[in-house]
């Protein structure tokens, strides 16, 4: 069935300025998504300012959000200090990257120059596997299978690990990972062009040599920026360290040791029955809007560094 | 001239590099491999005992007015002269559930399901049976009277305090619910954006020129966006400005349809690049506007692409749990929801709560509903995989 | 006796499209440079000259191809039946594109049937009321392309299952579908081989006694087989127009007669 759209001239079919406005509206939403997402968050956190110093938030190192207890006491007698949720978000971010870093350089650079083109079309799919799996999945295993694990392996080796250790979050944070970096590493040591390559193997040197010297230094500006995607990814993550990381703000640098991080203290603030207006709900929004802040900054700046890479060595 | 010499090996330390980093590359995947191997076969031995359910045959020898008291007796007939704690413990070997479940008409052999304790005592996962309990159940699977059947009941119960008769079906009502208006809303919206990004002309209007550009960045940003902030968005407007009920699948709903948003404009529009200029210059000499050739070539040649990336869209928004949890998902669903106003749950949030649950029995019950969530995700990608695969244009 | 065709290169009332003073630049680049020329109804024109030398650029223009390009300027006018296609921005293009079909280098059949790539124009442009008068137009386009016998019975086959050669009549009967006047074709035999260029060549001149036909080619041979008027064409300007028989055997100037005779290309 031919449905016509068309200029407004007969009086069946569809009129094509209809169409257009439709298809407008569609991309105006998108604009409107970003400045729903400000504003709520822009909002609910001036409302906390106003009843935590920001001085306070920002620079304090605890954390122990209570809520008023008594209706006519003004202010909250809950300390909110940001510094130790920062710390232990950068602490299990860290440790993610210590695992998909190597594991993902490594093979990228295996499916980019080590494997011929069937073989590659089954192991890329493979590391694409990681990055399907829901964190849901992630959590549990982090929390029922790997958390205990670790808990009695270090008490057979006389450590005491903790159930909820940053390390058990850490490792399986950075399986997660794994496939952004692999990916991304993949693109950028595919787009150095073949007369880099050439260059080098006709002087003479070995494959691994020319990935060594020649091949990873060209495309170390799009690793960065893949890294700094996925350590953007691993500070947003919610699922696996609610269900494996701790409650309990903690500033420490042992992996054994369980720490809690921003995204944590989001949901365990908002979940449960709540009063909207104390500080302690405010305090989660003003948490959702720093990170929201953090990871948009690293995001674009990944991104522009992404593309200009690739763009310079395209050409 | 000297000749050139193709004898000489390569000097121990070049060779050296060239092992080594073909064995470090290698033994990434490998490692990853592994894991991944690790990861599966944990959940394949801790979830597999969640499909059977162990039942309990008991003969009622009088039917009492309350199901409850026939039960009660039947089970006290099994030992001579019950005392009172000894009843107790009767008690509990079958599900407290059976009491609303058994339909009694006469005496005879009825079929209840057993208490969890039984069934992991069965399933050899733990015992916590007191010695009568333990005596009455090793003669009953002696006798055949206590033995394993397929567990119907995971796949047609929904959430339940016990969990030898826990199922999915809220979970899985609840995410049909959820995910099909999200892909009802994302999907229109989703390929109009990437149609107006990629068919409409470059305005030339300075205003608008920036307003253009700025959505471009805008999309790439909203992708990477922590999906928990999504959840903080629903909260915010949709049951704290709008004024929806909590739990219900319309607020997950629209909310994960603005989780999946970005995804599907990213790859509609690169679907719409695949599509070659010479199809469009073919519509345009023959006279159709720049919509009409949008609308009738552009569009339906790029749809396989678009339909493709649409799917990906759902599989993610399908494993999603975070947003939900902020909008109030979590409550506790007895009965599958009928409409997308009543309180529902997902199946990974299903997941989250049993995971999070202090019972032992429901840690089978996770692991199998994992495996069936990661089922609908291979089934889902396959399907992607078919379709491009088979109706994919080849220019 | 043979009679010497006289050369008429004033306004002639049989002219179709007559080009006048044409200037097109893309950004800084001046493409077309002062080009006059008049097509002559029912005739084929032949644009000849080196590669890039604006003749598909010339062509575009004729039915504002060029309007999709960015950064490009066009002053001057082209006159088709006396009226201006240029005269302002509200022309209705899009009943030009229809009067005035392409054909392309390349063939660009759409990703749909045989039937269903013929049957767009005129649906488009509402060229039929009902479905009888549609396959009318269909089968109709095609027999004028000389396609009807290999593919009727196969219509609703897809179009990408043609040769080379097929697709390239199925692109023009898709142009012929819509009934034009004027029909341009850029290099249509470029991607083919000689066997289907030959099937082209002999099509195009069957059509020319109903429609008016502008070729771009580079094959000079080809011009000279198909062509009643040609143009040659040197870096955006027109050397020398004139009839087909006098470009090739007696050109006036001497950049013509360099290019004709092969001296370089």
């Amino acid at each position: 069935m031919f449905i016509w759209i068309g200029p407004k001239q007969r009086q069946t079919g569809l009129n094509e300025d209809l169409i257009k406005n439709f298809f407008r509206l569609c991309s105006w939403f998108t604009v409107f998504i970003t400045f729903a997402i400000l504003a709520s968050l822009t909002y609910e956190t001036i409302k906390f300012f106003m009843l935590v110093n920001p001085a306070d938030f920002f620079f304090n190192t605890t954390w122990s959000p209570q809520t008023a207890f008594r209706a006519d006491s003004v202010g909250s007698s809950g300390e909110f200090g940001f510094v130790p949720l920062l710390w232990g978000t950068m602490f299990i971010t860290l440790l993610a990257i210590l695992v998909a870093g190597p594991l993902g350089l490594l093979s990228a650079i295996l499916t980019s120059e080590y494997l011929k083109p069937t073989q590659r079309t089954f192991v890329k799919p493979l590391l694409e596997i990681l990055a399907g799996i829901p964190t849901v999945v992630y959590g549990f295993f982090a929390a029922i299978v790997l958390g205990p694990w670790l808990r009695d392996s270090g008490a057979t080796l006389g450590l005491d690990v903790s159930t909820e250790s940053a390390l058990a979050a850490g490792l399986v944070m950075g399986i997660m990972i794994i496939p952004l970096i692999s990916s991304i590493t993949d693109d950028v040591i595919r787009s150095v062009p073949a007369s880099m390559r050439d260059g080098a193997r006709g002087l003479g040197a070995t494959k691994a040599e020319t990935i060594l010297h020649i091949i990873l230094p060209a495309a170390l500006p799009g690793i960065v920026a893949g890294f700094i995607m996925a350590i953007s990814r691993a500070i947003g993550e919610t699922m696996i360290v609610v269900m494996a990381a701790g409650l309990a703000a903690n500033m420490t640098a042992n992996p054994l040791e369980a720490v809690t991080t921003v995204t944590v203290q989001i949901v365990t603030l908002l979940i449960g029955d709540q009063e909207f207006d104390s500080a302690k709900t405010l305090s989660a929004f003003a948490l959702a809007f720093t990170l929201f802040v953090i990871t948009f900054v690293l995001n674009w700046i990944a991104y522009r560094n992404y593309k200009s890479a690739i763009n310079r060595l395209k050409h | 001239m000297q000749s050139i010499d193709l004898n000489t090996k390569l000097p121990p330390h070049r060779r050296r590099l060239q092992i080594i980093m073909q064995t470090l590359c290698y033994s990434a995947v490998a490692l990853t491999a592994m894991l991944m191997l690790v990861f599966f076969t944990t959940l394949g031995y801790r979830g597999i005992g969640a499909f059977s359910q162990t039942k309990f045959d008991i003969e009622i020898a009088t039917v009492e007015s309350s199901a409850k008291t026939s039960i009660n007796n039947a089970l006290y007939n099994l030992v001579e002269e019950p005392d009172r704690s000894t009843k107790k413990s009767l008690r509990g070997l079958i599900t407290p559930n059976s009491f609303s479940t058994i339909d009694l008409k006469d005496p005879g052999v009825y079929t209840l399901v057993a208490h969890t304790d039984v069934d992991m005592y069965v399933k050899g996962v733990y015992n916590k049976l007191d010695n009568i309990q333990q005596q009455i159940v090793d003669a009953a699977i002696e006798s055949g009277n206590i033995y394993r059947t397929w567990n119907w009941s995971f796949w047609t119960n929904s959430d339940s305090r016990s969990p030898e008769i826990a199922g999915i079906w809220g979970a899985a009502v609840g995410t049909f619910y959820t995910i099909g208006l999200a892909i009802l809303l994302a999907f229109p919206i989703g390929v109009g954006c990437a149609t107006y990004m990629e068919e409409f002309p470059k305005r030339q209007n300075k205003v608008f020129r920036w307003f253009d550009d700025f959505m471009e960045v805008n999309i790439n940003n909203l992708a990477a966006v922590p999906s928990i902030v999504y959840g903080l968005l629903g909260l915010a407007l949709f049951i704290n400005f709008f004024g929806m009920p909590r739990s219900a699948s319309l607020v997950g709903g629209l909310t994960l349809a603005i989780l999946t948003l970005p995804t599907i404009v990213i790859s509609s529009r690169t679907a719409l690049r695949t599509v070659p200029q010479s199809v469009r210059d073919a519509s345009n000499g023959l006279g159709a506007s720049r919509l009409q050739t949008t609308i009738y070539q552009i569009l339906p040649a790029a749809m396989p692409g678009i339909i493709t990336g649409t799917i990906i869209g759902i599989a993610r928004a399908i494993g999603e749990s975070a947003p939900l949890l902020m909008i109030g998902m979590v409550a506790f669903i007895l009965t599958a929801p009928t409409g997308i106003t009543d309180p529902a749950t997902t199946l990974p949030v299903q997941i989250y709560l049993w995971a999070d649950s202090p019972e032992r029995g429901f840690a089978e019950k996770t692991s199998a509903a994992i495996f069936v969530l990661l089922m609908i995700l291979v089934v889902l990608n396959l399907l992607a995989i078919w379709l491009r695969k088979r109706f994919e244009i080849k220019w | 006796m043979v009679i010497e065709e006289r050369e008429t290169l004033t306004l002639d009332s049989s002219a179709k499209v007559n080009i006048r003073n044409l200037n097109i630049w893309y950004g800084d680049s001046h493409a077309i440079i002062d080009c006059n020329l008049q097509i002559r109804k029912n005739n084929v024109t032949a644009l000849i000259g080196p590669s890039g030398c604006g003749k598909s650029t010339l062509l575009r223009s004729i039915n504002r191809m060029n309007d999709f390009i960015d950064g490009c300027k066009t002053k001057g006018s082209i006159d088709i039946d006396g009226t201006d296609i240029y005269r302002t921005a509200h022309t209705n293009v899009n009943n030009l594109r229809k009067s005035v079909g392409m054909v392309f280098q390349k063939p660009n059949p759409f990703p749909k049937s045989i039937y269903d790539n013929i049957a767009y124009g005129p649906q488009l442009h509402r060229m039929a009321e009902t479905k009888e008068q549609l396959d009318n137009i269909v089968e109709e386009s095609l027999k004028k392309a000389n396609l009807w016998k290999e593919v009727k019975d196969r219509l609703h086959d897809s179009a990408f299952g043609l040769s080379g050669g097929q697709q390239q009549r199925l692109c023009i009967a898709r142009t012929l579908a819509v009934d034009p006047q004027i029909i341009l074709l850029d290099e249509p035999c470029s991607a083919l081989d000689p066997i289907s260029t030959n099937a082209i060549e002999e099509l195009v001149l069957d059509l020319k006694n109903n429609y008016t036909i502008v070729v771009v080619t580079h094959n000079m041979q080809q011009a000279k087989r198909i062509s009643d008027t040609t143009a040659y064409f040197h870096l955006g300007e027109i050397i020398e127009v004139g009839s087909t028989k006098k470009i090739f055997e007696n050109p006036n100037h001497r950049k013509t007669r360099s290019y004709v005779s092969g001296e370089f290309g």
